[in-house]
């Protein structure tokens, strides 16, 4: 072949691709859609490496696509069969369940039970400090089948209970924060409350503080890994009607389902000494309360305290305790963070495998995302408060909207003015 | 075949005039220019005389051209093996998600250049990254993503509906 006959077929290979539907609407000119102006081979190349839940999904965007996404099933051999993609892709279960998933993503006032896969309203007063038992909508009866419990509830005193719904309805929420109405920005915030609470443990005065949090992973290029709900969780052991001792803190912390797991049962069981408490030196009384260390758990005495994470669940703890010249000063502080999801664990099961789900199931695969130690801790504390940064963006946001309104409603009055004007002429 | 002489260069022109020169092995990561220099040899290609590449400007080319330099020991790609395991997946190595991270408008640019250049593993891993974008979206998601015009008459939306109200009740 010439070259001149080869370069003259180059340029003729080199013509756009034919496929530009018209997705402009009338009258006003849009951004372009570069997604849209690709060529339909390339299209079908990129839905063919989506699943087919996100290919239906694809196909409720807008008609090019829709057109295409259904055109290009009807070749598959699998799909073949009457051409009904749609019913295809549904009659599988788990496909049906990850669309239903996805579509819930845009239903705010709804939400999908993880367990029983149905779609049903979000109960606004139900939170994880007023824990509601629903009716299951399969099953209608009152009971919890379907509760899925992400529980933080490592015992103690009124410790909230956050299930699966609570934590993914608030996630959605603080995604979706400008476009919610006044209840459901105030049953996020609610989810989000902090909730302190005093009791009698044992001989021991506990006092519980919870702090739930949604935090914004910067770092994180993964859309639906991006915010986070995490919870932390202190427990202050002070002098109740007898002095803080070993023996008397390890039964307080024993009440805690999830230490109790955690902690060897042999923990130190003389309560003769309590003078050796009084020493300024914390070691004794640290080094007696270090738990039996599970496998890949670690270890860490930074002088602060002791740390330490739960080998099979994103949950770490700092153990501390500081003396005063007082035996009424001394007190015993238990801080543990725990990651309950993101909106990827939608399903039971992923939720599962990423959370803490109530003590006797805490026997997932800690998730990889938190096999360096303290990262779980980190990314409580160092990253941004979701919810804050979305009322911050909203406040600047409906600002600019708020002016656009006014100035289009102005010249509006003047468009009209004139037209009046030219009428009465 | 190439000797163990300085490597033998190629010149690509894009169509904004700009002429890059690079390494024929670098070059023949793009079947379509290994096969124009199988037809026509490589004494015809000169700083003077480059290939043209007519629907693709130079910023992309660069691009494209950066990324072929980056993956020039790659073994070729058979036609055989390619084809289900790995359409499935969506994992990308590293070097080159932190390569596709561009905007949307270059992004495009280069799964067509890499389509018209015929650089299938290219291709494969811009196709990737739009599938990334659009996999645990929801539709309104993706409408902003890509700034897609929801464009669906009533009656359309009515059967969408019935389609989801479907899914939900089995």
């Amino acid at each position: 072949m010439s070259k001149t006959k080869f370069l003259s077929l180059l340029k003729k290979a080199a013509r756009p691709g034919s496929f530009a539907p018209n997705v402009e609407p009338q009258g006003e000119t849009t951004a372009p859609c570069p997604l849209l102006e690709l060529p339909l081979d390339l299209v079908a190349l990129i839905a063919d490496h989506l699943p087919a839940e996100n290919q239906l999904v694809l196909a409720q965007t807008c008609r090019a696509l829709r057109r295409t996404v259904l055109e290009i099933n009807l070749y598959m051999p699998e799909h073949r069969r009457g051409g009904d993609f749609v019913g295809h892709v549904l009659r599988e279960e788990s496909a049906r369940r990850a669309y239903l998933s996805l579509l819930n993503r845009d239903q705010m006032n709804r939400v999908l039970c993880a367990k029983c896969r149905t779609l049903y309203p979000v109960n606004y007063r139900d939170t994880p400090h007023t824990p509601i038992n629903l009716p299951c909508p399969l099953t209608r009866k009152y009971s919890t089948p379907c509760t899925v419990l992400l529980s933080n509830n490592f015992g103690g005193p009124a410790a909230p209970v956050f299930k699966h719904i609570h934590v993914q309805t608030a996630l959605k929420y603080v995604r979706n924060w400008d476009i919610l109405n006044s209840v459901q920005r105030d049953y996020a915030e609610r989810v989000l409350g902090e909730l302190h609470s005093t009791d009698l443990e044992g001989d021991l005065n506990v006092r519980c503080s919870v702090y739930p949090k949604i935090v914004e992973d910067t770092a994180e290029t993964h859309p639906e890994r991006r915010i986070n709900f995490l919870v932390k969780t202190v427990y202050t052991y002070r002098m109740g009607t007898r002095p803080v001792t070993a023996a008397r803190l390890s039964d307080a912390i024993q009440t805690l389902y999830h230490f109790n797991w955690i902690m060897s049962k042999s923990l130190a069981d003389d309560d003769s000494d309590p003078s050796s408490l009084s020493t300024k030196d914390p070691s004794p009384l640290l080094h007696q309360l270090v738990p039996e260390v599970p496998p890949q758990a670690f270890w860490e005495d930074d002088g602060d305290g002791v740390t330490g994470a739960c080998s099979h669940c994103p949950t770490e703890y700092l153990w501390k305790t500081s003396f005063g010249d007082h035996l009424f000063q001394t007190e015993a502080t238990l801080c543990i963070w725990s990651y309950l999801g993101n909106e990827e664990s939608m399903e039971a099961g992923s939720a599962a495998k990423q959370c803490h789900i109530s003590h006797s199931m805490c026997t997932a695969a800690q998730s990889p995302r938190f096999s360096v130690p303290g990262s779980v801790k980190r990314l409580y504390e160092g990253h941004n408060d979701a919810l804050s940064l979305a009322k911050s963006r909203e406040t600047r946001e409906s600002q600019a909207h708020r002016r656009d309104v006014r100035s289009w409603l102005a010249s509006k009055r003047r468009q009209i003015a004139k037209l009046g004007g030219g009428r009465r002429d | 075949m190439a000797d163990a002489k300085p490597a033998p260069k190629i010149w690509v022109q894009s169509n904004d005039s700009a002429i890059i020169e690079l390494d024929r092995q670098v070059a023949e990561r793009s079947v379509l220019i290994k096969n124009l220099i199988e037809d026509i040899g490589d004494e015809g290609i000169t700083a003077q005389n480059p290939i043209p590449i007519p629907n693709v400007n130079e910023a992309v080319l660069r691009k494209v051209v950066e990324w072929c330099e980056h993956h020039r020991n790659d073994p070729p790609q058979t036609q055989d093996d390619d084809n289900d395991a790995r359409k499935k997946t969506t994992e990308i190595e590293e070097w080159d998600q932190k390569f596709m991270q561009v905007d949307q408008e270059m992004l495009f640019e280069i799964i067509l250049a890499s389509n018209y250049l015929d650089i299938k593993p290219l291709l494969d891993v811009g196709c990737k990254t739009v599938a990334n974008m659009i996999k645990g979206k929801s539709p309104e998601e993706i409408r902003k993503t890509f700034n897609i015009t929801n464009d669906f008459t009533p009656e359309e939306e009515e059967q969408i509906r019935r389609e989801n109200e479907w899914a939900e009740d089995r």
